[in-house]
C-alpha cells in the first residue's frame, strides 16, 4: 500500500502519442508520462490542502517545470479521488477542459478581478444526487453588471475582491483553487502610468486575501529570483497573521531524470495505466549518460531555462531519429552523439 | 467531480470553519450536494455540552459503584434516577446537535428546505447500518457520532440501548476524520494479520492496577497473555515509546496508550508526558510503511483545543486517525473496553463495526468514546486471536476503577 502515489480522475487511460514533450509543458492529458516527482506533488498537495493555506506562492527557476508541476502533477492529484478541490476551467464547448492560468501581466489584480467577474456571471453547474443544478454567484458582483465597473470597484477597494472570493466560497460544492502564472510579471514588467500604485494595490489584496481564511486558495507561480520582494511585499502590509505559504521548485535531480527519461520505457503499469508502448527502448547505460551530458552542461552554465526542458527537448529528439533511422527500437549513443546540439544551449 | 461513484462511507460531510461564525458543510452521497452554513457558536456550545452531560454520566455511575459496595440501596436508587435524568439531558442536547447540524444559516447557497428535504429526510429514510463520515478541518471538534434523531421515550431504560435508537451511532456506522487529503476511497485499509503489530503505551501503574482487578477473570487474562505473546509488553515511559517505534513503525498498525491524558497530553507517569506538538514531531511514520490507527484510550483525549489536538496530530501522512475519550473514563471501564477492542481486531470486523459491537454491548459508558479514525479499517481474520472469548458482561455495570485523570 503506497498511500502517496497521484490516484487519477476515472477515464480512459492511454498514453500520450508522443513519448516526450520538447519544449511544451505537460498537460493534463500527460500525467502517465510526468514522472520523477510524485514526492513534490504529494507535499505541494498537502501544502494547498491545509485548511490554515490561503495564498500559496509557488517559486522555481525559469523553466523548472512549474506549469507541468501544476497540470500534471497537482491538478490531478487535487481532484482526484474525491478530495473536493477544483481548479477554475477553460470551457470548451460548454464543457469544462484545461485549468485557467491566469497570467499576471503588470495588471493582475485587475485580471483576477475580470477571472471572478466571469466566474460569477457564470455561476457553477454541478450534478448533485438531487440532479443537474445551478449555483447564482451573482451575489458576489455586488449589483455591478458590466466588467469594467466591477474591475473598477475591486482596484479602487482591493478588499472588496476578497469578499466576493469569500461569497463563491461559501456558494460552492467543491474548494475552488485559482492560480495566477507568471506572477513574476507584476515586477517585473512596468509599461503603463501609475504602476506603482497597480502594484500597491495588487499586494493590498494579496495581504488581505493572505489575513483571511475560507475554502478558497489561490496559487501564484513565480520565479526564483523575485520571489523575496514579491513575498516582502505582501508581508509588510499587514501586522497580523497571514495564512500564507511558499514552496520551492527545484530543477530534477539525477535520480528524478532518470524516471523521466525511462518512464515511457517502462514495462510495467504506471499509477492507473496500463504498461507504455512507445516501441522504444534505450541502450543499457544510455539514459545514465544522458543525464550525465546535462548536468556537465549544466554546469558549464550551458543551460538555459532548466535542465527538464532541455532534457525533454533532446530525449525527443532522440527519440525521433530513431525513428527516422528504423533503428528496431533500441537508441544507441552513436545515434544521440549525431544529433549535434540544441540551440538552446 | 463528475467521477464521485458510490462507495464506503455512503454519506460523507465536509465540515471546515468558513468564517468566526460559520461553519461551512457539503454533504456528498456519491455526487456532491449544495453546502450550506451553520452556526459556529450553535455547535461548538452544544457540542460542550453533551461532553458535560457524559461526564455527569460518569461521575454518577462511579458514585453508584460506590453505593453499592457501601450496600446503601437508597443512594443506588437515587444515583439510578439520576442517571435516567442524565440520559433525557444528554438525549436533549445531542437531539440539538442534530437540529443545529441541518440549520441553514443566512448567506447558503441551498435553503432550508432543500437540506431538510434532501439531505436529512433522505438520511432518516435510509435503512440503518449506513456508513457515514464526517470530514473535518482544524478546530472542528464535534462528537457527530452522538447526533440524536427523535424524541425518547419517557419510561426509556438507561441500561438498554435499544430504547435510544436515535442515536446514530447505533442507527448508523459514525466516523470522523481529520485528514486534508484524505478521499473517501482511502478509508478503506485491510491488514495482513501476519505482519499487523500493535505498540502498546501507557502508565505501567494503571496497567497493573487493571490487570490486578481482574486477575480473577480468565477470559481477560488469556487475551492479555495472548497479545503480549505477539506484541510484547507496553512501553511504559516516553524514551521506551521512542525506541519502541523506531524498531517497529514500519509494520505498525495500531498504536495504543492507556493511561493519563487530557486534550494536549498523553502520560506515562506525572512527570513524563507526551504532547501533541511532542507527538507529532517524534512519531513519524516513513513513507512506505502502512497507516496506522492509534487509540488513545485516557480522558479528555478527544476534547477541542485552539492549538490543536491529537485530531490533528493523527490525521496526517502514516495516520489514519484515532479513538478518543470525549470525557473522562474509569480505568477499570477503560483497560477492558480497550482489551476487547484489540480482539475484536483480530476477527477480520471493521473499527467502525467493533466501535458499534461495543458500544451497544458496554452501555451507556461506551458513549464516551468517539472513532475520529478511517472507519473501513482492518485486521484479516486470526485464526488464534480471532477465537479469543470475551466476557458477556456489560463493562459499564463495573467494576469501574478510579478516573484515570
Amino acid at each position: 500500500m503506497n498511500q502517496n502515489l497521484p490516484r487519477l480522475n476515472r477515464g480512459p487511460r492511454e498514453w500520450p502519442t508522443q513519448p516526450y514533450k520538447g519544449f511544451s509543458s505537460y498537460g493534463p492529458n500527460d500525467v502517465p508520462l510526468f514522472a520523477g516527482r510524485e514526492p513534490q506533488v504529494v507535499d505541494f498537495a498537502r501544502l494547498v490542502g491545509e485548511p490554515n493555506t490561503q495564498l500559496v506562492l509557488l517559486q522555481g527557476a525559469t523553466g523548472c517545470g512549474k506549469s507541468s508541476f501544476l497540470r500534471a502533477g497537482l491538478i490531478p492529484f487535487l481532484e482526484g479521488r474525491l478530495r473536493g478541490f477544483e481548479f477554475r476551467k477553460e470551457k470548451e464547448e460548454g464543457r469544462p477542459s484545461k485549468a485557467v492560468f491566469i497570467r499576471s501581466t503588470d495588471e493582475p489584480l485587475q485580471k483576477l478581478a475580470e477571472e471572478t467577474f466571469k466566474l460569477a456571471c457564470e455561476g457553477y453547474s454541478f450534478t448533485s444526487p438531487v440532479g443537474e443544478e445551478q449555483v447564482n454567484l451573482s451575489e458576489a458582483l455586488f449589483n455591478e453588471t458590466l466588467m469594467d465597473d466591477f474591475t473598477r470597484r475591486v482596484i479602487n477597494q482591493p478588499s472588496s475582491l476578497v469578499e466576493s472570493l469569500r461569497i463563491i466560497a461559501a456558494a460552492l460544492p467543491v474548494i475552488l483553487v485559482l492560480i495566477v502564472d507568471q506572477g513574476e510579471e507584476v515586477l517585473s514588467l512596468s509599461s503603463g502610468r501609475d504602476v506603482e500604485n497597480r502594484r500597491a494595490k495588487y499586494f493590498q489584496f494579496l495581504a488581505s486575501f493572505a489575513t483571511s481564511n475560507f475554502p478558497l486558495k489561490l496559487i501564484i507561480a513565480l520565479r526564483t529570483d523575485h520571489f523575496g520582494v514579491f513575498y516582502n511585499n505582501i508581508r509588510r502590509r499587514s501586522s497580523e497573521r497571514m495564512n500564507i505559504v511558499d514552496y520551492l521548485l527545484e530543477n530534477l535531480g539525477t535520480s528524478q531524470l532518470l524516471e523521466a527519461i525511462k518512464r515511457p520505457t517502462e514495462r510495467r503499469p504506471v499509477l492507473d495505466y496500463p504498461p507504455p508502448d512507445y516501441g522504444f527502448e534505450f541502450d543499457e547505460g544510455l539514459p545514465e549518460r544522458i543525464v550525465q551530458d546535462l548536468s556537465k552542461t549544466a554546469e558549464m552554465g550551458g543551460l538555459v531555462g532548466g535542465n527538464c526542458r532541455y532534457c525533454k527537448w533532446c530525449v525527443r529528439r532522440y527519440t525521433n531519429r530513431r525513428r527516422s533511422v528504423g533503428d528496431r527500437g533500441r537508441l544507441h549513443r552513436k545515434t544521440i552523439l549525431s544529433l549535434g546540439r540544441s540551440k538552446h544551449n | 467531480m463528475n467521477d464521485e461513484s458510490t462507495t464506503k462511507p455512503d454519506y460523507s460531510v465536509e465540515v471546515e470553519i468558513h468564517d468566526s461564525a460559520y461553519f461551512k458543510v457539503v454533504w456528498a452521497h456519491g455526487l456532491r450536494y449544495r453546502p450550506y452554513l451553520i452556526d459556529r457558536g450553535d455547535v461548538q456550545a452544544v457540542s460542550g455540552q453533551i461532553r458535560d452531560q457524559l461526564s455527569a454520566l460518569v461521575g454518577n455511575a462511579l458514585r453508584r459503584e460506590r453505593e453499592i459496595a457501601l450496600h446503601n440501596d437508597n443512594a443506588v436508587e437515587a444515583a439510578n434516577k439520576d442517571e435516567h435524568e442524565i440520559m433525557e439531558t444528554l438525549i436533549e442536547r445531542c437531539a440539538e446537535l442534530f437540529e443545529v447540524l441541518f440549520r441553514c444559516a443566512p448567506g447558503s447557497s441551498a435553503t432550508q428546505a432543500y437540506v431538510h428535504e434532501h439531505i436529512r429526510d433522505k438520511i432518516r429514510g435510509e435503512r440503518s447500518g449506513k456508513s457515514i463520515c464526517f470530514l473535518v478541518k482544524p478546530r472542528v471538534y464535534v462528537p457527530w457520532g452522538l447526533l440524536y434523531d427523535g424524541t425518547l421515550a419517557p419510561d426509556a431504560d438507561p441500561t438498554n440501548p435499544d430504547d435510544y435508537a436515535g442515536f446514530w451511532c447505533l442507527k448508523h456506522q459514525i466516523s470522523t476524520v481529520f485528514d486534508a487529503l484524505a478521499s473517501p476511497s482511502d478509508f478503506v485499509v485491510t491488514y495482513d494479520n501476519g505482519v499487523f503489530q500493535t505498540l502498546s503505551i501507557g502508565d505501567a501503574a494503571e496497567f497493573t492496577k487493571a490487570e490486578l482487578v481482574l486477575k480473577e477473570c480468565l477470559e481477560e487474562q488469556g487475551a492479555i497473555d495472548m497479545l503480549r505473546k505477539r506484541h510484547g509488553s507496553p512501553a511504559t515511559t516516553s524514551e521506551t515509546l521512542i525506541k519502541a517505534w523506531t524498531d517497529c513503525e514500519r509494520t505498525l498498525g495500531l498504536l495504543y496508550f492507556f493511561g493519563h491524558a487530557d486534550a494536549k497530553n498523553i502520560g506515562f507517569s506525572a512527570t513524563d508526558t507526551i504532547s501533541v506538538v511532542k507527538f507529532k514531531n517524534v512519531l513519524i511514520k516513513s513513507g512506505t510503511s502502512p497507516r496506522c490507527l492509534v487509540f488513545l484510550n485516557g480522558c479528555y483525549t478527544t476534547n477541542p483545543d485552539e492549538n490543536g489536538t491529537f485530531l490533528e496530530a493523527t490525521g496526517r501522512d502514516g495516520f489514519c486517525g484515532y479513538i478518543g475519550a470525549e470525557t473522562e473514563v474509569p480505568a477499570t471501564f477503560a483497560f477492558r473496553f480497550g482489551l476487547a477492542f484489540q480482539c475484536l481486531l483480530y476477527r477480520g470486523l471493521e473499527v467502525v463495526e467493533i466501535m458499534s459491537q461495543l458500544r451497544r454491548k458496554h452501555w451507556p459508558l461506551s458513549l464516551v468514546y468517539g472513532l475520529y479514525g478511517f472507519p473501513h479499517v482492518s485486521v484479516t481474520h486470526h485464526p488464534e486471536i480471532g477465537k479469543v472469548a470475551l466476557p458477556e458482561a456489560n463493562y459499564s455495570t463495573g467494576p469501574l476503577g478510579e478516573r484515570i485523570v
